[in-house]
C-alpha cells in the first residue's frame, strides 16, 4: 500500500519516544558543574606550576592577521620569515614604538622560505606598507620559493567561517593555560595520576602570533647537542642549489620588493643572528661573500646582523633563536639601522623604548 | 561548519530558536530552511545553487509524475530527474577520475590533452542526490504521493543535520513530521544534546585523537610497512572510520532531536555483526537500505535464480563502492564485499542450515564476530589506501610477515598502544550494543554515573589536542 507523504493526519515526530526516561535537565546541570570544576582545578594547577597560556598557530589565524595588512588610518608593517622572526620580533612592542603603526606578525615557525608571502604582498595592489623580511641564505634558492605558498592560498581561499572560528579558538587559548595544546587531556590525566606536573614549555604564543621563548627553563647543553645531531643538522646535508637557482631567487625577491616600493612601501631584508655551531655551518654552506654579498649587490635594503655591533656576537641558547629578554635589543638594533639608512621615514616615535 | 566547531556552538542556539520560537510553524520551518542553506554555504557558498537545482527539478518532476496518468510522461519526468541528479553527481564526483584517465590515455597515444583542470567536489552531493532521487523514485513506483508543500519538501532535502553526511532520510519518514509542529519536551532535547556530545567525543577524541595518527603513519608512508604496522594501521582505521562516521550520524540524530525531528539510525554496533549481511544491516544502514530498495530489488534481487542473485549482489556492491568515489580502490572494496556476501550465502545454504547441534551453532556463531570483523578490516585496506599499489603493499605485509624488509615500527609504541586499547573499548561497547539500542544502554546506567561519564567526555573533547580533520564521509 502506498504511503502518502502528505498524509492529512500525519504522525508527530517520534524523537521523544527514543529518549530514555531520565531527568536530563538535572543531568546536564550536574555535568556542566562537574566539568567546570575540573577545568578550574586544572587551570589553577597549570598556573601554579608556572605554565603560561599559548595559542596554537594555524593558517586560519595567519590569514586573520594577514587581513590587517590594509589600513587607511595606520601604516602597516608586516613581519615575515620563519621561527627567527617569530621569536625575535614582538609586533605589539614594535607597534608601541611608533605613532599610527600597526605591526603584524606573519612569520611562520618551521615553514621555510617566506618568498611566497612576500610575492603575495607584492601582488596585493592595496598593500603599501613596510615589510621586514627575515632571510636565511638557504631560502634564496629559487626552488624553495614556494614553501609558504599554502599560507597565501589560505588567505585567498578559506571558507567564510574558518577565520572567525580560528580567532575564537585563539582568544580562548590566549587566556587559559588549560586550553594550550601542550596541556592537553592526556597530560592533565597524567598529572592527576602521577601527582606531578609536566615541565614548563619554553615557548608561548600570544594571540598576535608573537612568540616568546624563555630559555631559562631549558637544559641548554642538552638542547645544543640535540641541534647538532638532529633534523637541523640534516638541513645542512641537503644538496645545495646551483648558482643559477640562487641568482634567479635574488632576482625574484628583488622584483617583489620593487613592486611594493613602487606603491610607496618599504621592504627590508634582515639576516637575523645565528651563533656557535649554526653560524659555523651557515658559513661552510653559504660563505657570506659568495651568497649574502651577491644578494646585497642586487637588493640594496639588506642588513646582516654581523654588521651590527650590538648583536654581532650574540650567544644564542639554541644557536638560532633569541631568548625573549633579548628581543628588545635585537629589534632596537635593526630598527636603528633601518632608520640610519633612511627607512621608516614617515613614522613618528612615541618616545617609548626607542 | 561541522558539529565539532565553535561556529556550530553559535549556530545551534539560532537553529534552536528557529525550531521552538513563538511564531507560526510555517515561519519556523522557513527559518530552519534558511539556516540550513547558511549551514551549507559555510563551506562554499556557490554550491548552494546545485542544491536548489536538485530541489526544484525533483519537486516539479515528482508532482508531474504524481498527477499524470500517462506512462510516457511519468517515464519522461523520471528520466529528467535521473539525468539532472546523476549528471551532477557524475560530473562533480567522477569528473577528475575520467579526466585523469583521459589524460593518461592521451599521453600514451601521444596526444596533447590540456591539464591543470580539476573539478571541486561539493560537500554532501552524494547524500542529497540520493535523498531527492529516493523521493522521485518512490512516487514513480507508487510507494508515496507527492508532498503538498514546497517548503516541507525543501526542508526535507536541505535539513542541515543530515545534509552533508547523512543519514539518508526517506521523504515518507521526514515530510509527515513537517506537517504538524512537534511538542516542546525537555527529554528529547536533553537526550539529543547527550547524543551530540557522544558523537563529537567519538569524532574528536577517538577518531581524530586516538586512531588517526596511527592510520596516517601507516597508510601515508611511501615505503613498505611491517606486518605489525599493517595490522595495527588497518585495525586503527576500522576504529577511525566507525567513530568518525557513526559519530557524525549520532550527532546529526541528536541535533535533529533537539529541534523536534526524528532521523533514522545509521549504525547499530556493526563490529558485533555475525556475517556480512548482518554487517550491512548495521553499517551505514540508510545507504544499504537505499541500495537494497532502489537497486538490488529492482535488479531482481534473489527472485530470478541463484546465479542471478549472486550477480545482482556483486553489481550492487560494486555500485556501492563507486558511490564512495571514483577510484580502483573503491571498486575493489565494493567487489570484495559483494564476494563476501555471495560466499556467505553459499555457506549458509550448504553448511549453516544443515547444522543440527545447537552447541556447534553456538561455537560457530561466537567465532562469527571476530572472523567478520577481521575480514571487514581486510576490505578497509582498499577503502583507506591512497592507491592500488599502496593497498596491495599493505595486504602483502599483512598476510606475509616476511614480505617487508622493514622491521622497525613506523608508529610510536604509545600511539599504537592507545589505538589498540581504544579499539578494545570500542569492540566491548559494540558487543554490549549487539542486541540492545543505545537508549537501552543509557536507561540501564544510573543518572549520577551518566553525569560523571558526560563530564569526562566533555572535558576530553574540549582539551584533546589533536589536529582538526574533516569528517571522512564529507568527501563522499
Amino acid at each position: 500500500m502506498s504511503q502518502d507523504v502528505s498524509n492529512p493526519s500525519p504522525p508527530e515526530s517520534t524523537c521523544h519516544h527514543r529518549a530514555p526516561r531520565k531527568r536530563w535537565a538535572a543531568i546536564w546541570i550536574t555535568t556542566l558543574v562537574l566539568a567546570s570544576v575540573l577545568l578550574i582545578v586544572a587551570e589553577i594547577r597549570w598556573r601554579r606550576a608556572g605554565h603560561l597560556p599559548s595559542v596554537a598557530d594555524s593558517k586560519e589565524l595567519w590569514a586573520f592577521h594577514r587581513h590587517q595588512s590594509i589600513s587607511e588610518d595606520h601604516k602597516c608593517c608586516m613581519l615575515i620569515g620563519a621561527s627567527r622572526m617569530h621569536l625575535g620580533f614582538d609586533s605589539v612592542e614594535l607597534s608601541s614604538w611608533f605613532r599610527d603603526l600597526t605591526v603584524v606578525q606573519l612569520a611562520k615557525a618551521g615553514a621555510g622560505s617566506p618568498v611566497a608571502v612576500l610575492e603575495d604582498l607584492a601582488a596585493d595592489a592595496e598593500f603599501d606598507g613596510i615589510v621586514l623580511c627575515s632571510v636565511w641564505e638557504e631560502w634564496l634558492d629559487e626552488s624553495v620559493a614556494s614553501d609558504q605558498e599554502y599560507l597565501a592560498d589560505a588567505y585567498d581561499n578559506l571558507s567564510p567561517v574558518s577565520i572567525p572560528e580560528a580567532v575564537a579558538v585563539g582568544l580562548v587559548q590566549s587566556q587559559f593555560v588549560t586550553f594550550r595544546r601542550e596541556s592537553n587531556f592526556r597530560e592533565l590525566v597524567k598529572s592527576f595520576v602521577l601527582r606531578r606536573m609536566p615541565p614548563r614549555d619554553a615557548r608561548s604564543m600570544a594571540f598576535s602570533r608573537d612568540t616568546a621563548c624563555d630559555f631559562s627553563v631549558v637544559d641548554i647543553p642538552k638542547l645544543r647537542l640535540k641541534q647538532e645531531g638532529g633534523p637541523i643538522a640534516d638541513l645542512y646535508r641537503k644538496p645545495l642549489g646551483t648558482t643559477d637557482h640562487y641568482q634567479q631567487g635574488y632576482q625574484r625577491v628583488h622584483e617583489a620588493a620593487e613592486a611594493i616600493r613602487q606603491r610607496g612601501g618599504e621592504v627590508w631584508f634582515l639576516r637575523l643572528p645565528t651563533s656557535g655551531w649554526r653560524w659555523k655551518m651557515d658559513q661552510l654552506r653559504h660563505p657570506r661573500d659568495e651568497y649574502w654579498d651577491r644578494f646585497s649587490r642586487i637588493e640594496e635594503n639588506t642588513i646582516h646582523f654581523k654588521d651590527l655591533e650590538a648583536i654581532a656576537s650574540l650567544d644564542l641558547p639554541d644557536y638560532s633563536h633569541v631568548d625573549y629578554r633579548d628581543r628588545p635589543l635585537l629589534m632596537k638594533t635593526f630598527v636603528d639601522e633601518i632608520r640610519a639608512r633612511g627607512g621608516f621615514s614617515d613614522l613618528i616615535d612615541t618616545g617609548g623604548t626607542l | 561548519m561541522t558539529f565539532n566547531s565553535i561556529s556550530f556552538l553559535v549556530f545551534l542556539p539560532l537553529a534552536f530558536l528557529a525550531a521552538w520560537g513563538r511564531f507560526g510553524w510555517p515561519a519556523r520551518k522557513l527559518a530552519l530552511l534558511i539556516l540550513s542553506y547558511l549551514f551549507y554555504a559555510a563551506w562554499n557558498p556557490p554550491f548552494v545553487i546545485l542544491l536548489w537545482i536538485s530541489t526544484v527539478i525533483d519537486w516539479f518532476a515528482a508532482r508531474r509524475i504524481d498527477r499524470t496518468q500517462s506512462r510516457a510522461v511519468k517515464i519522461g519526468c523520471l528520466l529528467v530527474s535521473l539525468f539532472v541528479n546523476l549528471g551532477m553527481l557524475v560530473y562533480f564526483k567522477y569528473g577528475n577520475f575520467f579526466l585523469g584517465n583521459f589524460q593518461s590515455l592521451g599521453a600514451q597515444l601521444g596526444l596533447e590533452v590540456p591539464s591543470g583542470y580539476s573539478v571541486i567536489l561539493p560537500v554532501g552531493i552524494s547524500f542529497y542526490t540520493f535523498q531527492t532521487l529516493s523521493y522521485t523514485l518512490d512516487i514513480y513506483l507508487g510507494r508515496a504521493r507527492a508532498a503538498k508543500s514546497f517548503l516541507d519538501y525543501a526542508l526535507y532535502v536541505t535539513f542541515f543535520p543530515q545534509l552533508v553526511a547523512g543519514p539518508i532520510v526517506r521523504a515518507t519518514d521526514f515530510i509527515p513530521q513537517c506537517e504538524r509542529p512537534p511538542k516542546f519536551r525537555w527529554r528529547p532535547i536533553g537526550y539529543g544534546a547527550f547524543l551530540v556530545l557522544w558523537g563529537v567525543f567519538q569524532k574528536r577524541v577517538m577518531a581524530d585523537g586516538v586512531f588517526a595518527p596511527v592510520v596516517e603513519k601507516v597508510y601515508d608512508t611511501t615505503g613498505s610497512v611491517s606486518f605489525i604496522d599493517a595490522w595495527c594501521g588497518t585495525i586503527a582505521f576500522a576504529g577511525q572510520i566507525l567513530c568518525d562516521f557513526s559519530g557524525y550520524s549520532i550527532a546529526a540524530i541528536g541535533v535533529a532531536m533537539m529541534l523536534g525531528f526524528a532521523l533514522p539510525d545509521n549504525f547499530r554496533s556493526p563490529y558485533a555483526a555475525i556475517g556480512f549481511s548482518d554487517f550491512w544491516r548495521r553499517w551505514h544502514i540508510s545507504l544499504s537500505s537505499w541500495i537494497r530498495d532502489y537497486l538490488y530489488i529492482p535488479l531482481g534481487g534473489n527472485r530470478n535464480g541463484k546465479l542471478r542473485a549472486h550477480f545482482n549482489l556483486m553489481l550492487t556492491m560494486l555500485l556501492a563502492g563507486l558511490w564512495h568515489g571514483a577510484g580502483w580502490t573503491f571498486i575493489v572494496w565494493g567487489c570484495l564485499h559483494g564476494l563476501l556476501l555471495s560466499m556467505e550465502r553459499v555457506w549458509v545454504k550448504a553448511v549453516w542450515s544443515r547444522l543440527r547441534h545447537a552447541s556447534t551453532r553456538r561455537v560457530l556463531g561466537a567465532l562469527g564476530v571476530p572472523v567478520t570483523f577481521l575480514l571487514v578490516c581486510v576490505t578497509w585496506i582498499f577503502f583507506r589506501a591512497n592507491d592500488m599499489t599502496s593497498a596491495l603493499g599493505i595486504c602483502t605485509s599483512a598476510f606475509n610477515p616476511l614480505a617487508s624488509n622493514r622491521f622497525s615500527s613506523l608508529v610510536p609504541f604509545g600511539e599504537s598502544r592507545n589505538a589498540m586499547l581504544g579499539m578494545g573499548a570500542l569492540l566491548s561497547l559494540q558487543q554490549l550494543g549487539r542486541k540492545r539500542t543505545l537508549e537501552d544502554l543509557v536507561s540501564s546506567v544510573p543518572s549520577i554515573l551518566i553525569c560523571f561519564i558526560m563530564a569526562a567526555m566533555l572535558v576530553a573533547t574540549l582539551l584533546w589536542a589533536s589536529e582538526d580533520r574533516a569528517f571522512i564521509y564529507f568527501q563522499f
